[in-house]
């Protein structure tokens, strides 16, 4: 079994079919899905240290690489992942879902890097635009593809940077390398990868917040 | 209207590949719950299909287990909240409590033991039997000693400590209360319905499930480490607490506690082909020497020399084959 989940995740490129069989229900499209969790669900009961371990096996890669892009950086993406789990872990909600864990887990993940985003645009935002404190309740958008549209729009952003200036900004984000790193190794100086980086964060937050911040005004609005 | 929906639109929708009426499809699609279990299915696919990066599970799988051990001490699941005891008496077990403390720090702590623990002990070359008041059986074993709560021992926790070794049988009560056997090296069993042996001597520890279901915890370095064990298995832990085999055993011939039972003790594949020779005239061969030389450690229940190969062939990963009268072990 987990043979097979090891081999799909190296599988960076394979083909719908080569990946279907590791899937156990998803061929038939609109069967029962939860039966794929069984092992998992026992294990969770039995020990749910070892449960959780079988968890992290199955989803830790798809949600981190889900997450990452809302959130653009690899460090903020696992520790979303890595908190959801704990938090999975410590509140025994293994007890209380009813859907299956897979659903939980996104779902979670989605509204969590929602949030977060939100949260770090407010955060860099000009005094007037918005007022400076945290976002006191998670939010979640009214419709599920208001997570796509807005993880869409972080790729665009980052897509519509030049190219020099974007490969810094991965680098950096992406691949949490440090500044003197990223200037030894594209042969700038630290500076330039700072002034880089800087115009870079801006662009991309600038062309978020005109579109995404609006909507959390309108949740500040409503929490008062 | 849903017919539209499928793998390739959703795969398409989450490549930002949709047009804005096509999202609303998906918007109205998942309002099914069916559906959005279906969408987070696809949605697993499609990740894993793409990947951003490649992640390295095995870290995070291994901060779960600090983050576990340390600051995320779990709440307590259901089934191990068992008894409740009414308010009052709870009141009253604190006072107890309380009072305990006063009288363990006045004495230095050296009486702690004899006033919270009632200690049974067996001599050398002495077997005790003992029924706990949950009638729990024990069998302790020479040299052995066993200490049971005095108080509060099967009301909120059923907890021995056991130096030596004992048999368990343990009684299975209506809240499914769990029987833990600790053990001086930080190792435990936690025991889910069953009867199993603990051998814990200071050069190593050992346990042994006859049925049921037990969990083993134990330290090794800091990581708290568990794992579940199954009848017929056998888990070793040396003075490191690494874990050293899990194995499984054979015949009745010097059998300890109980019959029906194989003990091994650092027996060699080699020897253990001897044995089967003996006792059940069956010709085992191993050609690899070192898989001649790996050793077995443990005792087991099986009921006949067949099932004991196919533990043994489990074991070692081997594959057994017949060529006449004779069984050829080799390595997978």
């Amino acid at each position: 079994m987990y043979q097979g989940l090891d081999g799909r995740r190296k599988q960076t490129s394979g083909t719908l079919d080569a990946l279907a069989p590791a899937l156990s229900a998803p061929a038939k499209e609109f069967a029962p899905l939860t039966d794929d969790e069984l092992f998992i669900r026992k294990n969770l009961e039995a020990d749910p240290r070892l449960g959780l371990e079988l968890l992290y096996k199955r989803y830790y890669q798809p949600l981190c690489t889900h997450a990452v892009k809302f959130v653009g950086s690899r460090e903020v993406a696992e520790d979303l992942v890595s908190e959801i789990f704990f938090d999975f872990y410590i509140q025994n909600k293994f007890l209380e879902i009813t859907t299956s864990y897979r659903l939980y887990l996104f779902r979670t993940v989605r509204n969590r890097a929602y949030n977060y985003l939100r949260w770090d645009l407010s955060r860099k935002a000009e005094l007037t635009e918005v007022a400076q404190k945290p976002i006191l309740k998670e939010q979640q958008p009214d419709q599920i593809s208001q997570y796509e549209e807005l993880y869409h729009d972080v790729e665009e952003a980052v897509n519509r940077l030049p190219v020099e200036r974007r490969r810094i900004y991965l680098m950096r984000k992406f691949d949490g390398m440090k500044y003197q790193e990223i200037a030894d190794e594209l042969n700038l100086s630290v500076k330039t990868v700072d002034v880089q980086l800087n115009r870079a964060n801006q662009f991309v937050r600038a062309l978020l917040r005109e579109k995404w911040l609006l909507n959390l005004l309108v949740c500040f609005v409503s929490l008062v | 209207m849903n017919a539209t929906i499928n793998k390739e639109f959703i795969f398409n929708y989450l490549a930002g590949k949709s047009t804005a009426l096509q999202k609303q499809l998906v918007d109205d699609w998942m309002k099914q719950p069916a559906h959005e279990e279906l969408f987070y299915q696809w949605l697993v696919e499609y990740e894993y299909q793409q990947p951003q990066y490649l992640t390295q599970v095995d870290e995070a799988i291994h901060r779960f287990q600090d983050f576990a051990e340390g600051k995320g001490a779990r709440y307590p699941t259901e089934s191990e909240i068992q008894v409740l005891p009414p308010v009052r008496s709870r009141k009253w077990a604190w006072g107890v409590a309380a009072s305990l403390a006063l009288v363990l720090t006045a004495s230095g702590l050296i009486f702690k033991n004899s006033i919270v623990y009632q200690t049974y002990e067996s001599a050398v070359g002495e077997t005790k039997t003992l029924i706990l008041s949950d009638s729990t059986q024990v069998v302790l074993t020479a040299n052995s000693s066993l200490k049971v709560p005095r108080f509060g021992f099967g009301r909120e926790t059923r907890e021995v400590f056991l130096t030596g070794e004992a048999n368990f049988d343990v009684s299975h009560q209506a809240n499914n209360q769990r029987f833990v056997v600790r053990t001086e090296r930080g190792v435990e069993v936690v025991v889910l319905g069953t009867e199993f042996t603990v051998y814990a001597r200071p050069e190593k520890s050992k346990v042994i499930l006859n049925r049921g279901k037990v969990q083993l915890r134990y330290r090794e370095g800091k990581a708290q480490k568990q794992i579940m064990m199954k009848p017929g298995e056998l888990v070793m832990l040396d003075q490191d607490n690494h874990l050293e085999q899990q194995v499984v055993t054979q015949t009745d011939q010097n059998a300890p506690l109980k019959d029906r039972r194989f003990i091994f003790d650092d027996t060699t594949l080699a020897e253990f082909a001897e044995m089967m020779q003996e006792s059940y005239g069956i010709r085992v061969e191993i050609q690899d020497k070192s898989l001649a030389e790996r050793t077995l450690v443990g005792s087991f229940r099986a009921e006949n020399p067949e099932e004991l190969l196919g533990i043994v062939s489990r074991i070692f990963n081997v594959e057994i084959t017949k060529s006449g009268d004779t069984l050829l072990l080799t390595n997978k």
